[in-house]
Parts: structure tokens; C-alpha cells; sequence
């Protein structure tokens, strides 16, 4: 087995000239394998040439032969999706994707086959670091938990001068990239956060820990942070802007869309520990006059979040609640059938005010996956969903992340 | 009214890190050669503590300078710009410094508690054991709070020096007025006052503090003030241990041979709890400093070689980690326990390795904080970088008269 570390720093030769000597490997990565495209070549004066693959006559770990001479050989052009080892991987953190965890790449396991190097491991385990510092092969631990290797089909770099996409990380669940972020710390967590789309992005940030979120949000440039915040739930967006700091707040709100503006500034006003609070305004709502087949038309039109959807709000005259309605009575009831045939009217209410223990206990009393709140109208102004009182009731002790640490 | 309060808020959240790492500072080590300078050398080292005193404040300015902008730990930022054996020899450095600090600091617990007549012999091994404890079995929040508490106990030193009724307008005068003397015994005193005064591992420290504490350039205004109010405080403490000193032994020509001789020697000129107070000083900066300094030597090294940290972990999801620190805890520990050791020349042995060793870590620092990869817009100026490398170049040319003199023979 041959590492990346054996090849570095070997001397480059045409013949009997000595050129250079070895800089980098330049990969062709995908996310299954990494290729070997080109050498990085330090020449006799220090200045690096990129040459192709082709102009290698062979690469071994003691010398490398060129087929021509450095200034004959064309440089090799960037190309997307290619990264260099030494820089970019090597002594840098990386996600193992598989585990779900920041590691940093002690080594790299390359491997010949026929005429092409691929990577197949990174290695960040003590074995490779024992290699690294020149330990001869016979001392080197070989088995148990010494060794650390992740395939390169879990590895995900983390380098920030990589303009990576995030391929493999961003197919993780948002609650597990939360748990990287709040590995990386603030600066690297809002580094990583920027390169997601908004959507992976805003679903991982409303996952991190409130204390690091604002802080998060503040290292991010107000335009790229509304847009994320723009794609979180109301209630969520609403928390989180009220724990900034009035200025970046306000920076914030300015550059949302009207719309996501609107509703979080709607729930701003509440209390954050009262039903209001926790509410949510982005809810889907129909009319009691209607019949399953138009209901099923508008939910399929509107698209509802998750969250929100096993429960729909029913309606009459305008805003006022007329009770609610479960996804599962429409889907099995027919087409023609009425909502009015259909509805819960005696489900429980709350006010915004309502204090959240005694949200808790009604979501527990009547097993509720969601709560309308309204006014004193009977007007109603949001929805409770299960997975924000889930929050609640979790004691504070499981959500404290492994991230704090004395110094 | 509430934007009083945030700010007010704001500012508690910030600032931390420098005054802990502050205080943390004047460990056993510290206190021995502040006692040591006052009682051999009187007034007359003040004005270098003046000096150190700007020094460290840019040094700290520094590191929380590369904290904040990059986010991460100094011995992340070693690995990911000079490479593995760079690492590896800055972490030796570090861990040969920190390791006789961490002697020299169960030699302060030891000395401070013969002091109030508990033998060392006992003394030590409870403490080896209460500081695994601490951090092995306890909590985050309890550990901090811990520190804390431990650190209001450094106005004890404040207290003694008003005791001792030192003559204010001679060490006013000594703060400004530079004095040589050439002997080696004095540039070892000099030198041990650098190498306690700003340490290899507060750099550390420091760093991964403000980068746990989540601070970023927005908030660098309050990092400043933090660390400039810290360096401050440690040596507003360190001047009074001098001037105590200073007033007391010198005064009545008392040489210092070990902490029981300033201690019990101070009883009779500034009255009997003087000696009871810098008993306790004693004794609670060692328990902060042997806690501190092996917990962020283990840090340090499992980050720089990417292994699991963290004290809210157990010993299996962070075996290297904890083994380190135990290692490190009974190592120091079992040190002291060797009959007849001399506890007084430890802690000052200590201090000079500190002092020789520090300018590799400066280095490192000086030249991450010129690198614009990793430092961006905030790279040191001209003004930073010339000044600081003059103190560099203070810092071992103090450190090759030390060994010149010694080799002369001229103690």
C-alpha cells in the first residue's frame, strides 16, 4: 500500500536531469473515486508547473521520470471538479459522510492500477500519522482502533478554498449537519452553511443549538442570511431573528421578501415562551363549504410543509376557526364528500398568551399533532406543531450539545 | 433601556477568556519568582514587569486577533499551514514547557500546604486525584465555575500587599526606571519573569478559548478590551506580589531559598495572616494552573493530531485525550515526591524552560498573523510585526546572556 506521503517531495527527472521535484497530485475528483490527472512540479528555479498525466513516463516513490523535459510539456489546464491533494486534503478536516463526523486527513492511501492512481482511502487514524513522521512499515500498528480510513465516497473536504458543492454532505439529514456545524464553531460552521443551497442550509441551521445560531447568522453576509432564514419556518426564522442584535436584525429583515417578512414579523410580537411563540403562520386553511376533491386540488397546488400537513385548518366566514380536519379522513373520504362531514369541531384552542406547559399538557391530554391558536374571536392566527413542543418537553440535559468544552 | 442591556450582555459574553487565561497565569511558578524577584532584587525588577506587561498585551492581541478571524485552535492552524513536522516539533516544545510547569505547580500546592503543616506527601496525591476528578468525572459547568471561584481568590494577593506597607513612591519610581545587574542569578530571574509572564500554552489557551466561545471579528472590540483588561489584572497582581516581597524580605534581608522561607518569613514583619494569605494564593493558583495547563496541553496535542477532545466526553470516546491529561496530572504529581527535591528551584528551573522555549511558539504566531491565506484583511502591520519581533529578539537574547553567565560561572 502506497501513500500519498511517499510520493510528495520526490525527485523529478527527464533522463538523467534532474527537473524538480514533486508538489502535488492533481486530482480528477468525482464522488465515488478520485483520479490521478497531473503532477504539480516545483522546478530547480521554485516555481510550480502543472503538467498532464500524459507527460509522466513513470511515477514511482523514489523518482519520477517525464517523458520530455518541464518546458516542453504544456500546462494542464483547471478543469472543474478538480482538487489537489497535498492542499486541498492532506493535514485539512474532511467530513466523514458514513460516520457523520469531522476528521482531519492524517495521510492517502493511493493505489496503481494499470495505468491510472486512484484514491481509495483517507486515512486519519494513528497508523497514517505514525506512517506520516516516518515509522518504519513493521512498527506501525495494523489493526483495531489505531486505524481510521474513510472511502473516498464518504469524504467530503472542507477546505474553503475548494468550491466545492457539498455532494455528499448536502444528502445528509439536516440534523447531522447541524451536529458538523457545531463541531467546526462559528466560522467554519457559517462557512459551510453559505456553500449549501438555501433550503439544506436553512433546514441545518434551524437544527443548531440557539446560542450558535445567531452567532452564525451574524458571520454571514445579510443577503445570503435572509435568504436562508427566508427558507425556515416562520416560527423558527421569528426565534432566531429576535436573538439578534437589533442592527444585523434589521439588515435582515430588509432584505427578506415581503411575504416571509410579513409573517415573521407577525409572530415577533409574541412572547417567546408562550403558545405565540412557537406558533406558526405558514399553515394551510380551507373552507368548511368545500369538498374533499377541491381540498385535495388546493393541497397538492399549495404544497404544505411537513409539518404542518397532517392537520389542516378548516374555516368559516373569513378567518374564523371552524375546527380541523386530518389528512387522513380526506384522503380516505370520496371526492364529493363535504368538508362539513368531515371536521373535528370540538378540538382544543389556545390563546397566543397560553403558557407553554399547559400547551405541552394538551398535546399530551389529547395526543394532538397540532394546535390552532386563536383569538379572542375565535380568529386564528397560527398553528402548534408537535415537533415544537417535542423541543419543549426534551430535557435540556440531551439537547446539550457535545460541543461545549472548558477551554 | 434594553439595548443597555444587550450590550451590557454582550460584553459578559465576551470577555472571559483573557481574564481567566489572565489569572491562570500567575501560577505557582509565577508567584515563586514575583516573591523571589522582590525578595532578592527589591524594587528593582519592576520596570522590566512594566515592559512585560506591553509585550504580553500584544502577543494576546494577537492570538485572539487569529482566533477570531480564523475560527480555529492555534495548533489546528500549526497542522494546516507548516504541515505534520512542524506540528510535531511545536507540540514537543509545548509539552516539555507545559510538563514542567506542570511539575512546578504541584510543587507550589505542596509547598503552599507545608506551609499551613499538611505534608506533601499527602498533600499531593489528593490533589493528583481531586484535579483528575474535576475534569474526568465532572461537569463543564462545575469545572468552570470552579475556576471562577478559584479565581477571586487572587485578591488575597492584593490584601498582603497593602499588609505589608510597601514604600509606594520607590516602587513608582523603580516601574519607570530600568536597572541591570550582572549576575547570572539575576537574568535567571529576569528571564524566569518573561517565562512566566507570557507562557506557551496561554497562547494556546487563549486561542481555543475565544474560538469556544464562538467570538468572531464582529464582536472584536469586546475581545480587545477582554484581553487588555486581563493582561492588566495578571500583572496588577504580579506587581503586588513583588512590592510585598519586596517590602518585607528585602527590607529585612531575608534571601528566599523556598516558599515556606516567604511565606513564614513575611509573618513576623506584615503580621501572621500575611503569610496564611500567600499560603492560599499559593494554593489555589497551583490547583487552577496544574488543572489549566494539562487540560490545554491534551487540547492542544489531540487537535493538532486530530484525535477526540472534550471533557464532556468519557474516557473511551476520548481515550487519547484523557490519558494524556491523567498521564500528565500523575507524572507532575509523582515528581514532587522525589525525597529532598528542591521545590523552590523546580518552579524557577520551570519558568526559565518557558522562557527559552517561548519565542518557537511566538514565531509560529508571528508568522501565521502574516499570512494572508489565513489571516485576510487582518494580517499585522508593519508597526505590529517590527515590534514584535524586536520583543522576540529581547526575549532570546535574554535568554543567551542567561546562558553565557551561567556558563562563566557568574551566579
Amino acid at each position: 500500500m502506497r501513500y500519498l506521503s511517499h510520493y510528495l517531495h520526490r525527485q523529478v527527472h527527464f533522463k538523467k536531469q534532474h527537473l524538480g521535484e514533486l508538489a502535488d497530485w492533481i486530482m480528477n475528483a468525482r464522488p465515488t473515486q478520485a483520479e490521478l490527472a497531473g503532477l504539480a512540479i516545483t522546478d530547480n528555479d521554485g516555481r510550480e508547473r502543472s503538467i498532464s498525466l500524459n507527460d509522466v513516463e513513470s511515477l514511482g516513490h523514489r523518482y519520477i521520470y517525464l517523458k520530455r523535459n518541464l518546458d516542453e510539456c504544456p500546462d494542464l489546464a483547471p478543469a472543474e471538479g478538480q482538487i489537489r491533494l497535498a492542499e486541498h486534503i492532506l493535514d485539512k478536516q474532511v467530513v466523514d459522510t458514513r460516520k457523520k463526523k469531522v476528521y482531519r486527513v492524517n495521510d492517502i492511501e493511493v493505489e496503481q492500477e494499470g495505468e491510472r492512481f486512484l484514491v481509495r482511502w483517507v486515512d486519519a487514524g494513528l497508523a497514517g500519522l505514525l506512517n506520516r513522521l516516518g515509522l518504519p512499515e513493521s512498527l506501525q500498528p495494523k489493526s483495531g482502533k489505531m486505524q481510521r480510513r474513510i472511502a473516498w465516497a464518504n469524504v467530503e473536504p472542507l477546505d474553503p478554498d475548494l468550491k466545492s458543492s457539498f455532494e455528499k454532505l448536502s444528502k445528509l439529514h439536516p440534523a447531522d449537519i447541524a451536529d458538523i456545524v457545531e463541531e467546526l464553531g462559528v466560522t467554519q460552521g457559517a462557512n459551510l452553511l453559505e456553500r449549501l443551497d438555501d433550503e439544506t442550509a436553512a433546514e441545518t441551521l434551524t437544527e443548531v443549538e440557539p446560542a450558535m445560531q445567531s452567532d452564525i447568522v451574524e458571520e454571514i453576509k445579510p443577503q445570503d442570511a435572509a435568504d436562508i432564514i427566508g427558507e425556515m419556518e416562520p416560527d423558527d426564522a421569528a426565534d432566531l431573528i429576535s436573538d439578534l442584535p437589533q442592527e444585523t436584525a434589521r439588515q435582515i429583515m430588509n432584505e427578506m421578501e415581503s411575504e416571509e417578512k410579513a409573517e415573521v414579523q407577525e409572530l415577533l410580537q409574541y412572547l417567546e415562551d408562550s403558545a405565540g411563540g412557537i406558533m406558526n403562520n405558514d399553515y394551510l386553511a380551507v373552507s368548511r363549504r368545500q369538498t374533499v376533491e377541491q381540498v385535495l386540488n388546493k393541497f397538492r397546488a399549495d404544497k404544505p410543509e411537513p409539518e404542518v400537513a397532517y392537520n389542516l385548518i378548516v374555516t368559516e366566514g373569513g378567518e374564523k376557526l371552524a375546527g380541523v380536519l386530518s389528512l387522513r379522513d380526506l384522503v380516505v373520504a370520496l371526492p364529493q364528500t363535504k368538508i362539513d362531514d368531515l371536521i373535528i369541531t370540538d378540538t382544543p384552542t389556545v390563546r397566543p398568551d397560553t403558557p407553554l406547559s399547559e400547551v405541552a399538557d394538551l398535546f399530551s391530554k389529547y395526543d394532538l399533532v397540532m394546535l390552532p391558536v386563536t383569538d379572542h374571536a375565535r380568529q386564528v392566527l397560527g398553528v402548534i406543531t408537535v415537533d415544537d413542543v417535542i423541543e419543549l418537553v426534551v430535557p435540556e440535559k440531551w439537547k446539550r450539545s457535545h460541543r461545549k468544552r472548558l477551554i | 433601556m434594553k439595548k443597555l442591556w444587550i450590550k451590557l450582555a454582550l460584553i459578559f459574553g465576551v470577555v472571559g477568556p483573557g481574564l481567566i487565561t489572565s489569572f491562570a497565569d500567575n501560577d505557582a511558578g509565577g508567584i515563586t519568582t514575583y516573591s523571589i524577584a522582590g525578595a532578592r532584587y527589591g524594587y528593582s525588577l519592576l520596570w522590566m514587569l512594566l515592559l512585560i506587561t506591553f509585550v504580553l498585551a500584544f502577543f494576546q492581541e494577537m492570538v485572539a486577533r487569529l482566533a477570531a478571524v480564523t475560527g480555529k485552535g492555534l495548533s489546528d492552524l500549526i497542522r494546516e499551514e507548516f504541515g505534520l513536522r512542524w506540528t510535531l516539533f511545536a507540540m514537543i516544545v509545548l509539552l516539555v514547557a507545559n510538563f514542567t510547569t506542570t511539575i512546578a505547580n504541584f510543587a507550589g500546592i505542596a509547598a503552599s500546604l507545608e506551609i499551613l503543616g499538611v505534608s506533601k506527601y499527602i498533600s499531593v496525591p489528593v490533589t493528583v486525584l481531586a484535579l483528575w476528578l474535576l475534569v474526568v468525572k465532572g461537569s463543564y459547568r462545575f469545572v468552570e465555575r470552579f475556576f471562577l471561584i478559584v479565581a477571586l481568590f487572587f485578591a488575597a494577593y492584593v490584601i498582603a500587599g497593602f499588609l505589608a506597607k510597601p514604600d509606594w513612591g520607590r516602587a513608582a519610581d523603580s516601574l519607570v526606571k530600568p536597572t541591570l545587574v550582572w549576575k547570572a542569578d539575576y537574568w535567571v530571574i529576569f528571564i524566569a519573569t518573561i517565562g512566566t509572564t507570557i507562557t506557551p500554552w496561554m497562547q494556546f489557551y487563549l486561542q481555543s478559548s475565544i474560538v469556544d466561545k464562538g467570538i468572531t471579528m464582529k464582536h472584536y472590540g469586546y475581545v480587545k478590551l477582554d484581553v487588555f483588561v486581563g493582561t492588566f489584572f495578571t500583572n496588577f497582581i504580579s506587581f503586588f506580589i513583588i512590592v510585598t516581597c519586596a517590602a518585607t524580605l528585602f527590607k529585612a534581608g531575608i534571601p528566599v531559598h523556598n516558599a515556606e522561607d516567604a511565606a513564614l518569613a513575611l509573618a513576623p514583619i506584615a503580621g501572621k495572616y500575611s503569610s496564611v494569605l500567600f499560603a492560599v494564593g499559593l494554593f489555589v493558583a497551583s490547583m487552577m494552573a496544574a488543572s489549566i495547563v494539562p487540560l490545554s496541553t491534551s487540547y492542544a496535542i489531540c487537535e493538532a493530531f486530530g484525535m477526540e477532545t472534550g471533557i464532556n466526553k468519557n474516557f473511551s470516546q476520548a481515550p487519547i485525550f484523557f490519558s494524556l491529561y491523567t498521564l500528565l496530572l500523575i507524572l507532575g504529581g509523582a515528581a514532587i515526591l522525589i525525597p529532598g527535591l528542591p521545590l523552590i528551584k523546580v518552579m524557577l528551573f520551570a519558568q526559565t524552560v518557558q522562557g527559552v522555549l517561548l519565542p518557537v511558539i511566538l514565531i509560529f504566531i508571528l508568522l501565521l498573523l502574516n499570512n494572508r491565506d489565513v489571516m485576510g484583511d487582518h494580517v499585522n502591520s508593519k508597526f505590529y510585526n517590527i515590534a514584535a519581533l524586536i520583543a522576540v529578539a529581547g526575549i532570546v537574547l535574554a535568554s543567551l546572556i542567561l546562558l553565557v553567565l551561567t556558563l562563566m560561572g557568574k551566579t
